[in-house]
């Protein structure tokens, strides 16, 4: 087992997280080695993971503290939560159906707050949400930019780190992908620093992911 | 942090707890009654073109599908269907052996069971629809009003939306379209569906389509926070339009 990012292994060509518990999320596999339990992470389910195959350094540090926007039923939180040992994430989704599961998630590991808000109307949820470090974004919806830009103006320190994937076929489903995340990133470039960037192929279809430093 | 852990659950639990409305019966019932005609059409298609290379002429000739699966229903095979001898023995479809009939006669029996799934559902829709939207459902019947809902998500939802707004729903692809500066702007999204707007010639539509938004709306907003018994009203209202607008 080779260390490849913080909390973040690898073997083969597959990679892990250290288990945090010892239930089954969405039927990934565990394996032992050396006493330390590990979680496979799939990149198909998740696109964290698929960002990290494809070489981006998500930098999550054990203590920070997150903003998962789009959690759903929590298959990528799940890694976040073993990376996060001494941190906290906060899971904001709004579909009754997938909350369910995340609830469940949270109710199992004590890192995880589950918010069952829309991400677009950050003041439902702002009470219990503090400062954090890093704001994750998986929202397939057109606005997507500007619900990333509203959250990070309230929640995100200065200097920290936004991650996102931008899903081209939910913003337009005909024009060109390089557009459309030229659009993006013109819209994100005003609050962010770019500072890495990836399509997700082969994992995903037409996504792009970015890591963004917030300037002020 | 544990403080607010316990806190976001609690809250959560309590907000799933609170968004348990029967209108949510109606919205997942239409949509598996939309995917299970989906579903169905294609099977049908797959079933006819199986069965086609047994009686090709009886596929050709009945071109309904009740009423292909109703012929069909007291066996497949062509020389024992009633008022179709002359077709079946002039037939130039290959004969079947017992296997062959008696797998198509098992299909069949499962498409004859999905279609009275299909009127089943439809009868459910409509009934839970008299109990909690009575007044859409006199303006756009229950299958459509069950459908607005659904792209809105809850009937508080569709109360609240402008009657502008509901007008496009189901055509936000286009919408947005003309909103970004290509093409001409929509005249109706899901309303289409509404025999009033289809049946209209093409001018007088977009008129139609945007009456009957502000019909709906009103309904809308009646059925969830005021008096149930409007409908028959705005219906006739939504009525004499149509007539109007038909010359």
């Amino acid at each position: 087992m080779k260390k490849l990012q913080e909390g973040v292994f690898e073997k083969g060509d597959k990679i892990y997280t250290i288990a945090a518990s010892s239930s089954r999320v969405y039927g990934e596999k565990f394996i032992e080695i050396d006493g330390e339990t590990y979680r496979e992470w799939n990149p198909n389910r998740s696109k964290a993971a698929a960002a990290i195959k494809n070489g981006i350094n998500i930098e999550l540090n054990s203590n920070n503290h997150l903003l998962y926007l789009g959690a759903a039923s929590g298959t990528t939180v799940s890694h976040f939560s073993d990376i996060l040992e001494e941190g906290f994430i906060y899971g904001v989704e709004y579909s009754d159906t997938v909350f369910r599961d995340l609830l469940e998630l949270a109710e199992d590991r004590e890192n995880i707050a589950p918010f069952l808000d829309n991400a677009r109307k950050p003041e439902n949820y702002g009470n219990l949400v503090s400062e954090v470090d890093i704001v994750f974004q998986d929202i397939s919806q057109r606005d997507q930019p500007e619900i990333f830009i509203r959250n990070c103006k309230r929640f995100l320190k200065k200097g920290g780190i936004g991650l996102l994937a931008v899903k081209a076929r939910s913003i337009s489903s005909s024009e060109d992908k390089k557009v459309i995340y030229n659009e993006v990133k013109d819209k994100l470039s005003e609050e962010f620093r770019i500072i890495d960037e990836t399509e997700l192929e082969p994992y995903e279809k037409d996504h792009l992911f970015l890591k963004l430093e917030k300037k002020n | 942090m544990e403080d607010i852990r316990e806190k976001a659950i609690k809250k959560g639990r309590k907000k799933l707890k609170e968004s348990q409305n029967r209108d949510k019966l109606i919205i997942k019932a239409v949509n598996f009654l939309d995917q299970s005609n989906n579903n169905f059409n294609h099977e049908m298609e797959r079933f006819r073109d199986w069965y086609s290379l047994h009686f090709p002429e009886l596929t050709k000739e009945i071109t309904k599908d009740e009423h292909l699966i109703k012929i069909l229903s007291n066996g497949v095979k062509r020389n024992e269907i009633s008022s179709f001898e002359s077709m079946a023995k002039e037939s130039t479809g290959m004969p079947l052996n017992k296997k062959d009939i008696e797998l198509l006669e098992e299909s069949l029996e499962i498409l004859e069971r999905k279609l009275e799934n299909r009127e089943k559902i439809k009868k459910y829709v409509s009934e839970i629809a008299d109990d909690e939207i009575p007044n859409l459902k006199q303006v756009l019947g229950p299958l459509l009003a069950a459908r607005l809902i659904s792209l809105t998500g809850g009937l508080e939802e569709l109360a609240k939306k402008p009657a502008s707004t509901v007008q496009m729903l189901g055509a936000e692809k286009a919408l947005f379209r003309y909103l970004h500066g290509k093409g001409t702007p929509p005249k109706h999204g899901i309303l289409f569906q509404h025999n009033f707007v289809n049946s209209l010639p093409e001018e007088n539509r977009g008129k139609m389509a945007r009456f009957l938004a502000n019909k709906s709306v009103m309904a809308a907003r009646l059925d969830q926070y005021g008096d149930k018994n409007k409908g028959e009203e705005l219906r006739e209202e939504c009525q004499q339009r149509f007539e109007e607008l038909k010359e």
